[in-house]
């Protein structure tokens, strides 16, 4: 009886298999988004940047090994391009956190006044770098810009702030710190809000001062959002074109070439795909290591 | 019974739809018929052409003129603008995948390698020898034979045929000088009848800074486009070409081995390093439009532009110095005096579906019965029979300037990997202008390009080894 109960419940081998490929069919519209979207696409991109690669097919498309990359690698405007590029992340991402964990501190105070500053101090985020860019270059000229118009009626001298290398850098990471502090405030002011009471008060009992509190209870707390945040703006300040593309050019000389606007260019504006193929692939894997890294840090927080 | 008519009806009308818009779809019902009154422009009734170009004036002038070719032949003329800077993808992609979206294409001469090498326009040498389609009035002399070298012509690199014709004129455009006769005047910087006096050399340029910014402390004696990239190559043309340069291309020889660190160069790195220090402090963030900006404000009193920006100036409701702006080609140096030669052609595209029709709307808007009235509309064109049309000159004064070229021209590179060059030695030359030693620099910025001209298949090595 229990064996004819068995047989009676055990699946036919045609609906075994369908059981055992049920998971795949699950998982398939996922991969083959994934696949379509961006490992066939990486993967292309990594066979063109073997190539020399003109868009257009009437012209020769030789194969060139690792010459591209070989060539990159001697190129003092990559290494000019990557030094820029990390200059401008450590001081923007950085300047981003710092200022995004103080508004949230303030905006976090019991204090009705300060929380109506939340929205506004989110209204950057919602502008398109496009716009932010053009805003920024009119507010930023030398003779003619608000900035040093306001930094003249005070009776200090103008700032040259797109003519000069290392201000126009400066310049690049005023614009990039204004639109996405924002972002970091609103990430960082969510990780605050979360927060238990508990320790707060344990710590008010036992005496503990304001900075004391800030020093051994929030920021351990609130570490993993930091990195959360610190992830996200690291690999966004990677992809930074459209304000280059509208502030500076990547100039005065090459002070602002960042690699995304290098890369658009050597594509889209020198007819150079495998160059600017060969470019990508560098700057995912460095964009790669970096997230891996942070990834990592991110674990061993959430293990301790 | 019925229905077996209406299925004969439906079958029959659908037939004559397809059969006239086969016809009309064609592009050749009416082609050999002529416009009336006129004895080369043929109808071209259903045929669509799409011309693709840059936003400005020109382009706006060349609306004007298609839209008198569509009335006239029947066809449909669409005419796209759009930003310059994204242009040359749209063709390539376009090209790339054999959409034939567009029956003309305008460029700059500095793109027409990839043009050119690249199979995307036709030689029109054929279609101008054809007589039932080229217009008999078309007057290729009226043109200077420099600019249908520069802006006809591709000799260099792998061209499939270096006399072929692959384009005529679409923008004119030549860089000259703009200074303020009011302050010139004031700071006695006069000729001998008393009136303003613009400097012939970069020398006597450099003097008259100095003694207008004693004169207008709070005035920009000069200002140059020389923000990195193009502005700065275009400004350095004229100025390299003075002090010796090879002409028309002082870049590098017919092997792209460079040749602009040589003496020629050095010379006049050193004068423009001068001059900077009387031009604004932001000067190299200035592309053409904040000079003429710039200008426009009174804010400097002497400028370098491209011809095409300088109607603003003379306009009395976006200029303050409409009424005391004067014009003049830019200065010279021991070698004498060259104009720096930019602008736009137009081909017909290689993969267009009505090439016939392209090409007379080509001729239309290019030919010299129209020349007066592109000008007039806010074209540039190069044609004497223009330059010398006193209406023009009337409305724009600097006309006659610009057939200074036959005079002394020189030109940028035409070939694929110009754009790349073009932005390195920019870069270069900004270098050098915010401190860099001005032969370290120069050198350096040779070897790179001799770099990257080998790299993309010419063959610099033939004339020397990298220098």
């Amino acid at each position: 009886m229990a064996t004819a109960a068995a047989e009676f419940l055990r699946p036919s081998l045609g609906k075994r298999v369908s059981q055992k490929r049920y998971p795949l069919f699950l998982v398939a519209p996922a991969f083959l988004t994934l696949f379509l979207l961006t490992i066939y696409p990486f993967i292309y991109m990594v066979w063109i940047s073997f190539h020399k690669w003109p868009i257009l097919p009437t012209l020769p498309r030789d194969f060139v090994g690792l010459a591209t990359y070989s060539f990159i690698f001697r190129d003092p405007e990559f290494w000019n391009s990557v030094g820029v590029t990390a200059t401008y992340m450590f001081l923007s991402v950085g300047l981003q956190l710092s200022l995004g964990f103080f508004l949230a501190l303030l905006v976090a105070a019991p204090n009705p006044v300060l929380r109506w500053f939340r929205l506004p101090f989110i209204i950057p985020v919602f502008v398109s770098p496009v716009v932010v860019g053009l805003i920024w270059k009119f507010m930023l000229g030398y003779d003619l810009g608000i900035i040093n118009y306001l930094l003249r009626s005070i009776g200090l001298e103008g700032v040259n702030w797109l003519g000069d290398q290392t201000n126009a850098l400066l310049a690049v990471v005023l614009v990039d710190v204004w639109q996405w502090t924002p972002f970091t405030f609103l990430i960082l002011h969510a990780g605050l809000s979360s927060l238990p009471s508990e320790p707060y008060e344990a710590a008010a009992l036992d005496g503990a001062s304001r900075f004391q509190m800030l020093r051994y209870i929030t920021l351990p707390m609130i570490t993993p959002v930091l990195t959360v945040a610190l992830l996200f703006r690291v690999l966004d300040a990677f992809k930074l074109f459209d304000v280059i593309y509208i502030l500076t050019r990547g100039g005065p000389g090459n002070a602002t070439n960042l690699l995304a606007y290098n890369i658009w260019r050597k594509g889209f504006f020198e007819n150079q795909l495998g160059y600017a193929a060969a470019l990508s692939v560098i700057m995912i894997i460095i964009a790669t290591v970096l997230a891996l890294v942070l990834i990592r840090v991110m674990a061993r927080q959430d293990r301790e | 019974m019925k229905s077996s008519m209406s299925r004969r009806a439906l079958s029959a009308w659908v037939g004559a739809v397809s059969l006239t818009a086969l016809v009309c779809g064609s592009g050749q019902s009416q082609a050999g018929e002529l416009v009336e009154g006129s004895d080369w422009l043929q109808r071209w009734e259903g045929v669509k052409l799409t011309l693709s170009s840059h936003t400005g004036p020109t382009t706006d002038a060349i609306k004007e003129l298609s839209a008198q070719f569509a009335e006239l032949t029947g066809a449909e003329v669409e005419v796209i603008d759009e930003s310059w800077t994204d242009l040359l993808s749209k063709h390539l992609a376009d090209a790339a995948a054999g959409g034939g979206t567009y029956d003309i294409l305008t460029w700059p001469y500095i793109w027409t390698g990839h043009y050119v090498e690249g199979g995307m326009v036709e030689d029109l040498n054929d279609w101008f020898a054809n007589e039932e389609l080229a217009d008999p009035r078309f007057d290729m002399e009226d043109i200077p034979e420099a600019v249908i070298e520069v802006y006809g012509r591709y000799r260099g690199g792998a061209s499939p045929n270096p006399d072929g014709l692959w384009s005529v004129p679409y923008k004119f455009d030549v860089y000259l000088a703009q200074y303020r006769t009011d302050l010139y005047e004031e700071a006695g910087i006069v000729d001998a009848e008393g009136k303003a006096k613009p400097p012939e050399t970069w020398a006597e340029l450099l003097d008259n800074a100095k003694v207008l910014k004693e004169k207008f402390p709070d005035m920009q004696p000069v200002v140059f486009p020389l923000a990195v990239d193009d502005p700065m190559v275009a400004t350095f043309l004229p100025m390299i070409a003075s002090y010796g340069g090879t002409i028309p291309i002082p870049w590098y020889d017919a092997n792209l081995y460079p040749t602009f660190q040589d003496q020629p160069g050095q010379d006049a790195v050193a004068i423009l390093n001068e001059l900077k220090e009387y031009m604004p402090a932001d000067v190299l963030d200035m592309d053409y439009d904040r000079v003429n900006a710039h200008m426009s404000q009174g804010l400097a009193a002497y400028a370098l532009n491209w011809n095409a920006y300088l109607p603003v100036l003379l306009d009395p409701d976006a200029s303050t110095i409409s009424d005391k702006v004067a014009f003049d080609g830019t200065p010279g140096g021991p070698a004498g005096r060259f104009s720096g030669l930019g602008g736009w052609q137009m081909g017909v595209s290689a993969q267009s579906a009505n090439k016939e029709a392209a090409f007379q709307l080509l001729s239309w808007l290019g030919g010299r019965e129209r020349g007066v009235d592109f000008a007039m509309a806010g074209g540039s064109a190069a044609r004497f029979s223009v330059a010398n049309d006193p209406k023009v000159v009337e409305a724009f004064p600097y006309y006659p300037l610009l057939m200074d070229i036959l005079e002394g021209y020189a030109a940028r590179g035409m070939d694929r990997s110009w754009a790349e060059l073009q932005r390195t030695i920019g870069v270069g030359l900004n270098k050098i202008l915010l401190g860099q030693d001005p032969v370290e620099g120069l050198n350096e910025t040779a070897g790179q390009t001799f770099d990257q001209a080998e790299r993309a298949g010419y063959g610099p090595s033939a004339t020397a080894a990298r220098p």
